[in-house]
């Protein structure tokens, strides 16, 4: 009797399982994000020539600064602004004892304030909108007149 | 009679091609050789198509003797393109390199010119049989 009660008890039981079992299903989405770092230039800026004519800058009044968009998806970023060392397009004369100079502030994920070109700064996670000011002093004289270009490049590298 | 339960893994592969301007930013590569080629991707974040070049640098980011096999990238809008570095391994165990792509300047008014870089770190990893 025991014998017979325990064969049925164990058969309730394998056709209760599977029941038991299937009252609920996981649905898995993986997903993986590479850790990027994407520089979008926006705006070249505008230099303009102060009132003295020694002085090409882009916060003179009617100049505009250079604006960038730097996008992580992860941290161990940075940013470095490369101040320029020459012109790269001058008049005859026009690079003779020039000082050139560069800094640049941050909004959105990483927050900056008139950081000098040349010191790195650390990314935050996310956006960051970039503008950069950029000068070329002349110590004496006045700028002949011409056409100028003054580079600034804006990298976004690796941290480790 | 309910339905067995159905696990599905969807697992989305590195998708290189949707928001980055250079990818991997960062990885090991490992060769037996003594040689190594690495493939990168690099994006063209912009509306129009650009031209890009591709610089190498030592981990001191002096220029490396490695090189890309195509040093200047045209890339359409929005668009990836994929490139090869390749260089001579040396005595050294691990090595990285710097690779950086670097926009054309875009140029303003007054003479301002802006590019934008990105660079990726990458360590070069000799294996011997």
């Amino acid at each position: 009797m025991t014998a017979r009660f325990l064969t049925v008890s164990a058969a309730l039981l394998l056709l209760a399982a599977p029941a038991a079992a299937q009252t609920s299903g996981d649905v898995l989405f993986n997903g993986f994000i590479l850790g990027s770092c994407t520089v979008t230039v926006g705006a070249a800026g505008t230099l303009e020539l102060d009132g003295d004519g020694n002085q090409l800058s882009s916060q003179n009044p009617g100049g505009a600064p250079a604006t960038a968009t730097i996008v992580t998806t992860s941290i161990g970023y940075r940013v470095d602004v490369d101040p320029p060392t020459a012109f790269t397009l001058e008049p005859a004369g026009g690079g003779t004892g020039v000082a050139y100079s560069a800094s640049y502030s941050a909004t959105g994920a990483t927050i900056l304030n008139n950081v000098l070109a040349g010191l790195l700064s650390v990314l935050g996670l996310g956006t960051t909108n970039l503008t950069i000011h950029a000068s070329a002093d002349r110590a004496s004289g006045v700028f002949p007149p011409g056409e100028y270009q003054m580079p600034v490049t804006v990298t976004c590298d690796s941290l480790l | 009679m309910r339905l067995p339960a159905l696990i599905l893994a969807l697992i989305a592969l590195p998708m290189q091609g949707n928001t980055q301007g250079l990818a991997p930013m960062r990885q090991d590569f490992a060769t037996y050789a003594d040689q190594f080629a690495i493939r990168l991707t690099a994006r063209n974040p912009y509306p129009t198509a650009q031209r890009f070049s591709v610089t190498v640098y030592e981990e001191d980011w002096r220029i490396s003797a490695a090189r890309a096999l195509a040093p200047v990238l045209t890339i359409a809008p929005n668009e990836t393109v994929s490139f090869l570095v390749a260089g001579d391994t040396d005595e050294r165990e691990a090595r990285a390199i710097h690779v950086c792509i670097r926009s054309a300047p875009f140029v303003g008014e007054g003479g301002a010119s802006i590019r934008g870089e990105v660079c990726g770190r990458y360590r070069i990893l000799q294996r011997r049989l």
